[in-house]
């Protein structure tokens, strides 16, 4: 009790050196804790962005026929190839229409126009931003969903009126019902399969079928072999062309090493706290040192002179900890919310194990600052206060 | 009668490996009895100061402090008795910087048992007070002039009621006046409270007004002649040199 008012004595008697010490700390665990909040969020954002444009791992892209008969064709090898993946695939029959054209508040808008099965979203999760994803259902009016980009470029959301044609048509007109984030950088407008039947049978000219599917194991030779057979087989002569959509593992790869270098950048900078903080404490070195011999000539013991300097530092650390803990998480809160709520991705939790690391190094730093008094005071013979 | 507080016989204290500092010392102190110690610079009277304050200990010879041979204590004793026991008067003072001047005061006590330490804070106040120091209690050493400073370790240095006061030369650091002033309230507090006090000077005056004085040379103490009347004491019309 006695040594802890002693050691308050010093923590208050010296108010620079523990503000100083404070401010170490709290910058050096905020600046870990931030780079760890920035860079996890970045690193789920690529990762989100490589899953919605992608897929998951592995997904494959089947492209082949065209004109107005590739649909169909386009049907039948999705539910061979489903059939011999299994229940863990999934597929989705998909199409691009060359002379598509989407109008928006009576204007052309330029925009890549994707006719898909509405199943084409289990593969690829795009987040609903504003209204409805395509319905399987018939709808009286064509739905249309647009991605982020589309609705920021041509200032349309859920409930705009739109329309969509190809060459030889008038435009049907329809509504934009939803708004998703894809992950593309070009406006981009999705349409049901199923409602879009009469327009695509008309432009078949222009029609590209394609197929994307997804299963854990699937090879894109693979795939494309077993399908070759099953043409020949049916004897309808369509040659599927397989090719491996998903980045996400480069991705999270590449991601994932540029944070360690990142998280590595923070560490030194909680090494250059740690050198602060025992820098600050060494700086009073011969006033404690002289103080602490002071207090041998006056009757303290040997154990008792490395005792308050280990209170003395811990006192500091601890209430520098107090301090940076709930500041880093604010931080980090801010931080997350910045980067990530934008792209709808929810930050990595707060690393607790880093602001644990940070005090404790405060903690060991602040000992070794005011163990060197300690031990030189412990060195120095007590009869050395008469000469000094 | 009773044995003497302290009782050195025959003591000897050289450096390692170096030359000897202190020989055949033979020092009794009684109760109560101030006694000078005065040497040139360099005669080790800081050595022994320190040897008799249980802060370093002689090599060869016998120590008895207050009955108890030293020689024999553990170190915790002896840091215990240096505390309880003995109090220090340094000749920079050594009050700790960032402590109030009443705080410094306490230090004794704050290494105290805690049963020794019971009524601390008056009792520092009193002796700040006899020191005509209880208006500064709060203030900062560096806030005093040497003499005041000089005040609040004469306080320390008692707050404990030690049976012994060391001081090295406790008016080196001051101007004579102020000087004179220290060394008198010293005797004045040290005679109220029967503590023995042996004072290191250069200062024929103030080793005029204690009991008795003793030479260091060659490591060695010797009684000089019986203390002349001092200065002011003497009959004698005030030189004007
Ligand atoms: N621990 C030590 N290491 C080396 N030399 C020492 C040590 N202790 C004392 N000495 C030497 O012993 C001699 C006596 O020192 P001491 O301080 O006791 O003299 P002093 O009489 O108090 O001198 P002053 O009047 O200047 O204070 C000095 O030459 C000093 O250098
Ligand atoms: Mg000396």
């Amino acid at each position: 009790m006695q040594l802890v008012r002693i050691a308050l004595q010093g923590v208050v008697g010296f108010p620079l050196r523990t503000a100083l010490s404070c401010l170490s700390l709290l910058v050096g665990v905020t600046g870990v804790v931030s780079v760890y909040a920035a860079s996890g969020t970045v690193e789920a954002t690529v990762v989100q962005d490589a899953l919605l444009t992608g897929g998951p791992v592995a997904t494959v892209d089947l492209t082949g026929p065209s004109g107005a008969a590739s649909l169909e064709q386009a049907a039948r090898a999705r539910r061979f190839a489903e059939r011999i993946l299994g229940p863990g695939s999934r597929s989705a029959v998909t199409a691009s229409l060359e002379s598509a054209r989407v109008t928006v508040a009576g204007r052309q808008q330029d925009a890549d126009v994707v006719f898909a099965e509405p199943r084409l979203r289990r593969i690829r999760p795009f987040p609903l931003l504003q209204g409805t994803w395509l319905s399987e259902e018939p709808q009286l009016v064509l739905g249309l969903v647009v991605n982020r980009v589309f609705a920021a470029d041509y200032a349309a959301g859920a409930g705009s009126e739109a329309a969509l044609g190809g060459t030889a048509l008038d435009a049907d007109p329809a509504r934009i019902v939803g708004v998703v984030d894809d992950g593309a950088q070009a406006p981009t407008v999705y349409a049901s399969l199923a409602e879009t039947a009469d327009l695509l049978r008309v432009n078949g000219a222009t029609l590209h079928a394609g197929i994307e599917l997804t299963a854990p194991d699937v090879s894109a030779s693979g795939i494309q072999d077993r399908l070759r057979q099953f043409a020949e087989q049916q004897d309808d002569g369509v040659l599927w062309k397989a090719t491996r959509r998903d980045t996400i593992a480069q991705q999270a790869a590449e991601v994932t090493a540029t944070r360690s270098s990142f998280l590595s950048v923070g560490v030194l900078g909680l090494l250059a706290t740690a050198f602060a903080i025992a820098n600050v404490g060494l700086s009073a070195l011969r006033e404690r040192t002289n103080e602490l011999s002071i207090r041998r000539a006056l009757g303290a013991s040997r154990r008792a002179v490395p005792l308050i300097m280990l209170v003395e530092s811990q006192i500091i650390a601890l209430a520098a900890g107090a301090l940076a803990v709930p500041a880093s998480a604010l931080l980090y809160l801010l931080i997350a919310k910045t980067f990530g709520a934008p792209y709808g991705v929810s930050p990595p939790p707060y690393p607790w194990a880093f602001a644990v690391l940070g005090v404790l190094v405060g903690m060991v730093t602040a000992l070794v600052g005011s163990l060197a008094p300690a031990w030189r005071a412990l060195r120095t013979p007590i009869a050395a206060v008469m000469r000094e | 009668m009773a044995e003497p507080l302290v009782v050195v016989r025959a003591a000897r204290k050289s450096l390692p490996h170096g030359p000897v500092l202190l020989d055949h010392v033979d020092l009794d102190i009684d109760p109560g009895e101030a006694v000078a110690i005065v040497g040139r610079s360099g005669s080790c009277k800081s050595t022994l100061l320190a040897a008799l304050g249980l802060m370093d200990t002689f090599d060869a010879g016998s120590y008895r402090f207050a009955g108890t041979d030293v020689a024999r204590m553990p170190a915790h004793a002896l840091d215990a008795t240096r505390g309880a026991r003995i109090g220090f008067v340094f000749q920079r003072f050594s009050l700790i910087p960032h402590l109030s001047v009443v705080e410094n005061v306490l230090v004794p006590l704050r290494h105290a048992r805690a049963r020794d330490r019971r009524g601390g804070r008056a009792r520092a106040m009193e002796c700040l007070s006899s020191v005509g120091l209880g208006d500064a209690a709060r203030r900062l050493p560096r806030h005093l002039s040497g003499g005041e400073q000089q005040r609040v370790a004469i306080a320390r240095a008692l707050v404990r009621r030690p049976r012994l006061l060391l001081a090295d030369e406790p008016t080196g650091s001051l101007d004579v006046e102020t000087g004179a002033r220290v060394v008198d309230l010293l005797l004045e507090l040290v005679r109220a409270q029967s503590t023995a006090l042996v004072v290191v000077t250069h200062d024929r005056e103030v080793a005029a007004s204690m009991d008795r004085t003793l030479a260091l040379r060659s490591g060695t103490l010797t009684p000089m002649a019986p203390p002349l009347p001092s200065a002011h004491d003497r009959e004698v019309p005030a030189c004007s040199s």
